[in-house]
C-alpha cells in the first residue's frame, strides 16, 4: 500500500503544526515588519511632499523678495549715476574753472615779463641807439649827438611857429613866461645860450628860462611850460619800435594758442 | 529500491512507526522554524536590516505578490497556509541534493496529506468569506444537476494535487536511481539537477493551484453574492 494512513494523519498534524510555526515566528513578523515600513516610507515620503511644499513657499517669498530688491536696486543705481554725474560735472566745472585761473595767472604773468622786457629792450636800445648815433655822428660829421639834437630840437620850435597849427603854443609859452627845459645830458654853456637866444627869438617877450637834467629821457630834449610841452626825443622813435615788438608777440602768442588747440 | 520513504522504518512501538516520511519532514520543519526564529529574532524596520531578513522579506513580498494577483484580495489572510505549504514543499525538494535525504513529497501520504489540507482550508476559506449558505450554494450552480459533478471535480482535483506532486518528486529520484544504472558519469548530475528544477516548478505548481482553488471558492462565492444580491434587488423593483 502506497499510502500509509497512520503516515498520511501524522504528515497533516505536522503540516499544521509547521503552519502555526511559520505563521508565529515568520510571515505575522515579516509581513508586520513589511508594513510598518511602508507606514514609514509613506509617512516620510509625506513629510518630505510637506517639506518640499514649505520649501517652495519659502523659495517663492525669497523670489520676491528679490525681485523686489532687483527693482529696487535699479533706482538706487540710477540714482547714484545721477548724483554722480552731477559730483563730476561739479568737479570738472572746478578745475576748468582752476584750469582758467591758472591760464589767467600764467598769461598775466607772461604779459608782466614781456612788457618789462620791453621796456628794458627800449630802455637798452634808446641807449645803443643813443651810443652809435654818437659814434656814427662824431664819426662822419665831427659832430657831438647832443649839438645835432638840440639843433633839431630848436628846427622844431622854429617849424613850430611857422606852422599856424602850432601856434597856439607859442603863444601859450608867451602867457606863462616861465619856460623849463630838461635834457638828458648836461648843456654846455654855449649850448644854453644858444638855445636860449633861439627861444628869445621865437617868443620876443622875457622869458624864464631853467635847464633841468632829465634821466628819464635817455636821449632827447624837452620844453615844458605848465603841461605844455614841446621835445625832440629818440623815445618817439623808439615807442614804433616797442609797438612793432608788441605786434610781433601777439602774432607769436597767437600762432602758439592755434598749435596748442590743433594739437589737442 | 524504495518507491516510497514510508517503507523505511526506523522505530515501531504497538502500531505507531516511525519512518522516514515523518523523520525528514520533522527535519524540514525544524530548519524551517530555526531558519524563522533565527531571522526574525531581531527584526529592524530603518537600516543595518539583516541579509536573513532581508532574504526572507524578499521571498514574501514575492510570495504575497503571488497570491494577490491570482486571488485579487488582501494576500496576508491566506499566506501563513499558504505561504508554509510551498516553503515547505520547495525545501523538502530543495533538500533532495543531499546524500540520505528523502524527500518527505516523495511519499503519497504526505502529499495526500497536503491535498486534504488544501481540501479542507478551501470551505474554510470560502465560508469565512461568504458564509455557509452561499458557499454551499455553489455546489448547485449552474443547476441542482450539477451538484454530484461540483463533488466529483472538488475530490479529483484534490487527488490530482496529491498524485502530481507525488508522482514527480518520486519519479524524479527514481530516474536519478535508474540512471544511474545505464550511464553512472555525468548523466545522473544533469537528471538530478533537472530534479531540483522540477522540484521547485512542482512547489510552485502546488501553491497556485492551491491559491486558485482558494480564490475561486472565495470570489465565486462574493460573485454569487453578488448576483443574488442583485437579483433581489431586480425583484424589488
Amino acid at each position: 500500500m502506497i499510502i500509509d494512513m497512520f503516515t498520511v494523519i501524522a504528515q497533516i498534524i505536522n503540516f499544521l503544526i509547521l503552519v502555526l510555526l511559520l505563521r508565529k515566528f515568520l510571515f505575522n513578523k515579516i509581513v508586520g515588519i513589511i508594513d510598518e515600513r511602508e507606514e514609514q516610507i509613506k509617512e516620510q515620503i509625506d513629510s518630505a511632499e510637506q517639506q518640499q511644499k514649505e520649501a517652495e513657499e519659502e523659495i517663492k517669498k525669497q523670489r520676491k523678495i528679490r525681485e523686489k530688491m532687483e527693482e529696487n536696486w535699479d533706482d538706487d543705481l540710477a540714482q547714484m549715476k545721477k548724483e554722480l554725474q552731477a559730483k563730476r560735472e561739479k568737479m570738472m566745472e572746478e578745475a576748468r574753472k582752476a584750469v582758467n585761473e591758472e591760464e589767467k595767472n600764467w598769461k598775466n604773468s607772461i604779459a608782466k615779463q614781456r612788457d618789462a622786457f620791453l621796456r628794458e629792450l627800449k630802455q637798452s636800445s634808446c641807449q645803443q641807439v643813443c651810443q652809435i648815433s654818437r659814434k656814427v655822428l662824431a664819426d662822419l660829421a665831427n659832430e657831438k649827438l647832443e649839438n645835432q639834437l638840440i639843433d633839431s630840437f630848436l628846427q622844431q620850435l622854429e617849424d613850430a611857429k611857422d606852422n599856424n597849427g602850432q601856434g597856439f603854443l607859442l603863444s601859450d609859452l608867451n602867457a606863462k613866461k616861465e619856460v623849463e627845459i630838461n635834457t638828458a645830458f648836461q648843456l654846455q654853456k654855449k649850448e644854453k645860450e644858444k638855445i636860449t637866444n633861439k627861444l628869445k627869438n621865437l617868443l620876443q617877450d622875457e622869458i624864464n628860462i631853467s635847464f633841468k637834467k632829465s634821466e628819464d629821457l635817455i636821449c632827447g630834449i624837452e620844453l615844458r611850460a605848465k603841461g605844455k610841452k614841446i621835445s625832440w626825443s629818440i623815445e618817439s622813435y623808439l615807442n614804433s619800435l616797442e609797438k612793432n615788438l608788441q605786434k610781433l608777440f601777439e602774432e607769436v602768442e597767437n600762432q602758439q594758442d592755434i598749435d596748442n588747440k590743433e594739437e589737442e | 529500491m524504495e518507491i516510497t520513504p514510508d517503507a523505511i522504518i526506523y522505530f515501531q512501538w504497538n502500531g505507531v512507526h516511525l519512518n522516514a516520511t515523518i523523520v525528514f519532514t520533522w527535519l524540514v520543519m525544524f530548519i524551517l522554524a530555526l531558519i524563522s526564529w533565527l531571522a526574525t529574532k531581531d527584526l529592524k524596520v530603518g537600516h543595518d536590516i539583516s541579509r536573513w531578513q532581508i532574504a526572507l522579506e524578499v521571498i514574501i513580498t514575492y510570495i504575497r505578490q503571488q497570491i494577490k494577483e491570482i486571488t485579487q484580495q488582501n494576500p496576508d489572510q491566506f499566506i501563513p497556509f499558504l505561504g508554509s505549504l510551498f516553503l515547505f514543499i520547495s525545501i523538502s525538494n530543495l533538500l533532495a541534493i543531499v546524500p540520505g535525504y528523502h524527500p518527505p513529497t516523495s511519499s503519497l501520504s504526505t502529499t495526500s496529506a497536503l491535498a486534504i489540507c488544501v481540501f479542507f482550508a478551501i470551505p474554510i476559506y470560502g465560508i469565512g468569506k461568504v458564509g455557509v449558505k452561499n458557499y454551499l450554494k455553489q455546489y448547485l450552480e449552474p443547476s441542482v444537476l450539477m451538484l454530484p459533478f461540483n463533488i466529483i471535480g472538488e475530490l479529483s482535483r484534490t487527488l490530482a494535487l496529491a498524485v502530481r506532486l507525488f508522482g514527480n518528486i518520486m519519479s524524479g529520484t527514481l530516474i536519478a536511481g535508474i540512471l544511474l544504472i545505464i550511464a553512472p558519469l555525468f548523466l545522473p548530475i544533469i537528471m538530478q539537477v533537472l530534479g531540483l528544477l522540477i522540484g521547485q516548478i512542482q512547489a510552485y505548481i502546488f501553491t497556485v493551484l492551491a491559491t486558485v482553488y482558494i480564490a475561486s471558492a472565495t470570489q465565486a462565492e462574493s460573485e454569487v453574492y453578488q448576483k443574488n444580491n442583485n437579483e433581489g434587488s431586480e425583484k424589488d423593483e
